[in-house]
């Protein structure tokens, strides 16, 4: 009985102290999203202008940069992952995953080779415990992100691409290196504080984006909204009557193949942080859940700890009453 | 008209904007002071390079670029970049130690002392 009794505290001790650390990381999580949303916002002003700037390029320019064109039977697709460093997030990591394994899924019906890229420790690990290759990956900056590290990110997946150019069905080509054809992005969405979705989109060519059917399959179909400012603003332009008249320094093609990958990377980062946001918002939604958990917990312990007691206070009174009775009356014999 | 209206944005955030009667920077091609009414141009920044805006209270900030563009029409700047920093804000004794560091490296060394030299030179450009 008295063992009971210890456990018990030990198992509210316990608890008690896991509690503790789980309403930290909550608090940390609320805090972060907060940060994380802030600097998507931040962030807003240079994809604005960015967009702008394409736009009086794309009138001047020839659209037929490579990063814009579609490639005649694309063999290889590159996929990056966006999963997070740590666990403790709930259904994030799951999420994402699931939605990469359709994407890859998608990509092998339509013939093409999938080519892994993750970002995050979480992600890293699933492909290793699965014995799939991952082509590159960067971790320890998923809650985070800076924008060198996207930058980082986004060069590699751009030089890939373009080392896909001249690839010849399955060799690598005259350049030696066997790149990719297209390239993908699977995020987390950040819509608001209760609801993140796995968005997969397509980065290069620059053209289509994927969108979440009401069936619940993905299906591609050409991009309308923010996914191609390039192409958006080809035809923006068209309806916008006379514009200035812009000159370039160097040559308007020159600029476009300079500001192209700076857009892909500032893409990318936009995914980084929303990503980011995501995260927090999963991890404080799991932590709360704990914390909740826990404090339910500690609260049948504690009965379960006063029951016990009492009934071994309850056990000591009858034995000491029995034990008195057995006195008086083995002395009533004598 | 004598002003226009000037953008500084930095991948991570907008450092400056506001009016401005004056814009010094360096393109690829070689140097633009952008008065207002400029004809329209776009242009990519030196690699690493100091931009001066002459605001119209009277005040000059001085911002070291990384990777940058420059997008101008009459009334309007927009300067684009991957990194900016103001020159008041840079640390220069950092900056020296990643010069000396930067130096005797080749290859990614080269990107590092382009990067502490324009720092250096945009925080000599604003103390003089």
């Amino acid at each position: 009985m008295a063992a009971q009794i210890r456990v018990l505290r030990r198992r509210i001790r316990s608890t008690q102290s896991i509690k503790k650390i789980t309403r930290a990381m909550e608090l940390i999580a609320t805090s972060r999203i907060a940060k994380a949303r802030a600097r998507v916002q931040e962030a807003k002003p240079y994809s604005e202008e960015m967009t702008r700037v394409l736009t009086e390029l794309a009138t001047h320019a020839a659209l037929d940069h490579p990063l814009l064109v579609e490639r005649e039977s694309p063999k290889r697709a590159a996929v990056l992952v966006v999963t997070s460093d740590r666990g403790q997030c709930g259904g994030y990591n799951a999420n994402v995953l699931k939605e990469a394994e359709q994407l890859q899924q998608l990509l092998r019906e339509q013939g093409k080779q999938p080519v892994l890229y993750v970002i995050g420790r979480k992600g890293v690990g699933y492909y290793r415990f699965r014995r799939r290759p991952v082509a590159a990956s960067w971790t320890g900056f998923s809650e985070q992100p800076t924008y060198a590290d996207a930058a980082e990110a986004a060069r590699t997946l751009v030089a890939a691409f373009m080392a896909g150019q001249d690839d010849e069905n399955g060799s690598a080509g005259p350049d030696g290196i066997e790149g990719v054809d297209e390239l993908h992005l699977v995020y987390t969405q950040f819509k608001n504080m209760v609801t993140q979705t796995p968005q997969a989109r397509r980065m290069a060519p620059m053209e289509v984006e994927y969108t979440e059917t009401e069936e619940g399959g993905i299906a591609s179909e050409t991009a309308t909204g923010g996914a191609s400012g390039v192409t958006d603003a080809a035809q923006q332009a068209g309806q916008i009557g006379p514009r200035p008249l812009y000159d370039f320094e160097p040559s308007a093609d020159v600029l476009f193949d300079a500001l192209l990958p700076k857009y892909i990377g500032a893409r990318l980062f936009a995914a980084l942080l929303e990503s980011a946001a995501s995260e927090s918002a999963n991890r404080q939604r799991a932590m709360k859940a704990a914390t909740d958990n826990a404090n339910e917990l500690i609260r049948t312990l504690t009965l379960e700890a006063n029951q016990a007691r009492q009934a071994q206070i309850t056990q000591e009174i009858s034995e000491i009453v029995g034990g008195a009775d057995a006195l008086v009356s083995a002395g009533s014999e004598n | 008209m004598a002003e226009m209206t000037v953008e500084l944005v930095a991948v991570e955030r907008r450092l400056w904007s506001g009016e401005a009667n004056f814009v010094f920077a360096r393109t690829t091609e070689g140097e633009v002071g952008v008065l207002p009414g400029h004809e329209p141009l776009l242009a990519q920044l030196e690699q690493a390079g100091v931009v001066r805006i002459d605001s119209i209270d009277g005040t000059s900030v001085t911002v070291a670029v990384h990777g940058g563009f420059v997008s101008i029409t009459p009334d309007r700047v927009t300067i684009l970049a991957e990194y900016a920093e103001f020159a008041h804000e840079i640390d220069v004794a950092r900056a020296r130690a990643a010069l000396d560091k930067a130096g005797a490296s080749e290859g990614e060394g080269t990107a590092a002392r382009a990067r502490a030299e324009v720092r250096l030179r945009a925080a000599e450009a604003a103390s003089a």
